[in-house]
């Protein structure tokens, strides 16, 4: 079942059709506003109000205009900016996982630089955050980032550089990349 | 490791993360709720007997003209024959 018909069903009472793009998205939604909020337990309260609002808002999704997950996470982006605002956050927990193909102490370094990495993802200014965690975690394409921040294509790009930068110069231990 | 690995490693964490299996039945719970309460703010009489726009309509119509000659009676009678049948 495509999206288009599963957001029709859904506009025609069958409410439990929507199950069927809580499960499609829930991982990309949960995982962003993680990202975004850098708060594992809040994560998921804010993921079900996104899906809540998407639902309840779901005769405003325009199909000509946005693809479905577009429209997602452009709620999901602004329910997040505003859990970060309400200052409910607590601690960051890092998404951990080795590597088996790693020797120990490559695997050490390489965890160590991970973390390093999310941590200084976690300090960067609001604006440079959204833009690269959508750009670089979700592969959204530029334009469709533009239109969740509301901004031009080429401020998104200038973000993500910029973000990148700042990325390399908090890190101590490796280069940035020279893009 | 540059920064671009780091980055698709990171990415590929993302990817494979586990949500809380209770997560999904939690959302539809309140979905279903969230349902129900639009369900009641647009409940109207005229959905709950079952009649049809039109009907409605020229129900509404009739009755609205029923008031209206009624009216005109009242008037014609105390102008012209002196007497209130309504009073």
């Amino acid at each position: 079942m495509d999206e288009g018909q599963i957001i029709k069903s859904v506009l025609q009472d069958d409410i439990e059709s929507f199950g069927l793009l809580v499960k499609r998205y829930q991982r990309p939604v949960v995982a962003m506003v993680r990202d975004m909020t850098g708060d594992v337990h809040l994560a998921e309260d804010v993921a079900q109000d996104v899906f809540l609002t998407a639902f309840q808002k779901l005769h405003t999704y325009d199909p000509s205009r946005s693809r479905f997950c577009t429209w997602l996470f452009t709620i999901a982006r602004n329910k997040s900016v505003n859990a970060i605002k309400h200052r409910r956050l607590r601690r960051i927990r890092p998404i951990r996982q080795g590597q088996q193909n790693m020797n120990p102490a490559d695997q050490t370094e390489t965890e160590e630089l991970t973390q390093r990495l999310e941590a200084a993802i976690e300090a960067l200014p609001i604006r440079l955050k959204t833009v690269f965690i959508l750009a670089v975690f979700y592969e959204l394409p530029y334009d469709e980032i533009a239109r969740i921040e509301r901004i031009r294509v080429g401020t998104v790009k200038s973000r993500v550089s910029r973000a990148r930068k700042k990325l390399a110069a908090s890190i101590n231990g490796y280069p940035g990349d020279d893009e | 490791m540059r920064q671009q690995d780091l980055e698709n490693r990171l990415k590929q964490q993302r990817s494979t993360i586990e949500v809380n299996p209770a997560f999904y039945e939690s959302v539809m719970q309140q979905i279903r709720i969230a349902a129900k309460q639009a369900a009641v703010r647009s409940w109207r009489w005229e959905d709950w007997i079952g009649i049809r726009p039109a009907v409605q309509t020229a129900l509404w119509a009739a009755a609205g003209m029923a008031g209206l000659i009624r009216l005109v009676w009242m008037i014609h009678t105390i102008l012209f024959q002196g007497v209130c049948y309504s009073c």
